[in-house]
């Protein structure tokens, strides 16, 4: 039997019989964790992601409508990403961001850059906004609005940011030091992909500030103040689950 | 004496939001770098959540603008709260905050309370 046929085959059977639903899964487990690698490097370990992702594929096969005109793969891909967007959702990190937001953002986010290279250091509200002509009430709208448009970007893979260059990781000393001196949070420290895990190293053990640690990593300040926020957030989040209840 | 900048809320997270607004307004005021508003940002988040799980009806913070910086004080109102809790200094509330304030404390009255406070450095 072909393999197209075989596969209208088994979603045939899918709701009679628990085994044919596994035969699926595993058939179709390494487009999951393809997507979930896609999702890498954002804040979340790849083995919450992969989950995240197989339970996409598990509604995928439970909805799947063999009258539509679509291959499965397809209507999977859809299905798996949307459940991770919304992972990444619900945990705060994704936003909508209105359009007038979007650009107010935008527009602070250039100027931060200039006018940091024009004065040589990180600039005020006050300069940009004179630098923009926007108020500094925008000014700071836009801040926060750089914070939440992480949300929009993820919608880009990680890979292609061409972020895995040798200046953004840390040694291996570097994480130890960490490890021992946090020794709360010293598993998720370890879990943090390689570019967190140094910008927490160079803002906490080399006290450098945002725009040193952006000059340092190659990308924007706004991009470290993002980055930073989300893994403390992450860290945040272990330790609050590691506390006892009482 | 410049009068403090005050806010009370719910002590929910949903809340957080607010109180780093006002701080990295009045940090703005100061003319302090966007740098010190962003590690202003992340202590006050770090804090206020911390402070969220000691209980209480009610989060409290004062912000104080003065010339030299900028001082944050954040409580709540639960008396019976442990505080400081075991090993408070080698949490990661304690870290953060240390990290990237220039000064930090903590202390009780009717309630927990944390201070911290970034200076305002002279560009140049």
């Amino acid at each position: 039997m072909a393999d197209a046929d075989r596969e209208i085959e088994l979603f045939k059977r899918r709701g009679q019989d628990p085994a044919v639903r596994d035969e699926l899964v595993e058939q179709f487990r390494a487009l999951a964790e393809y997507l979930a690698r896609r999702f890498q490097g954002r804040g979340e370990p790849v083995e919450d992601l992969t989950q995240v992702a197989m339970i996409g594929l598990l509604k995928a096969i439970d909805r799947f409508d063999l009258a539509r005109e679509v291959k499965f793969s397809t209507y999977a891909t859809a299905t798996i990403v949307g459940e991770l967007k919304r992972h990444f959702r619900d945990k705060g990190w994704s936003v909508r961001v209105p359009r007038r937001l979007q650009e107010t953002g935008l527009k602070v986010s250039k100027a931060m850059s200039e006018v940091s290279q024009e004065v040589g250091r990180s600039p005020t509200v006050s300069e940009i906004a004179s630098h923009t002509g926007l108020s500094e009430e925008e000014v700071l709208e836009g801040m926060e609005t750089v914070h939440a448009y992480s949300a929009s970007s993820l919608d880009a893979p990680i890979d292609e940011e061409g972020r895995s260059s040798h200046e953004i990781m840390g040694s291996e000393d570097e994480t130890i030091e960490m490890l021992e001196a946090w020794t709360t949070v010293a598993p998720a420290i370890q879990a943090l992909p390689e570019r967190e895990r140094r910008i927490l190293y160079l803002r906490f053990f080399r006290g450098l500030t945002q725009t040193q640690i952006a000059d340092e990593i190659g990308i924007s300040q706004m991009h470290v103040s993002r980055l930073l926020a989300r893994t403390l957030r992450r860290l945040r989040e272990e330790v609050r689950a590691d506390e006892p209840v009482d | 004496m410049p009068s403090p900048v005050v806010v009370e809320v719910p002590p929910r997270p949903e809340h957080a939001h607010v109180l780093r607004s006002v701080v990295a307004s009045v940090a703005a005021r100061l003319d302090l770098p966007l740098d010190s508003i962003e590690d202003l940002k992340i202590a006050v988040d770090e804090v206020v959540t911390h402070l969220m799980t000691t209980g209480g009806t009610v989060l409290r913070m004062e912000v104080l603008a003065e010339p030299t910086g900028i001082q944050v004080t954040t409580s709540t109102d639960a008396p019976e709260a442990p505080w400081p809790p075991e090993g408070f200094e080698a949490s990661l509330t304690w870290q953060v905050l240390t990290g990237l304030t220039d000064d930090a404390s903590f202390a009780v009255d009717g309630g927990p309370i944390l201070r911290f406070t970034k200076r305002a450095h002279v560009h140049g």
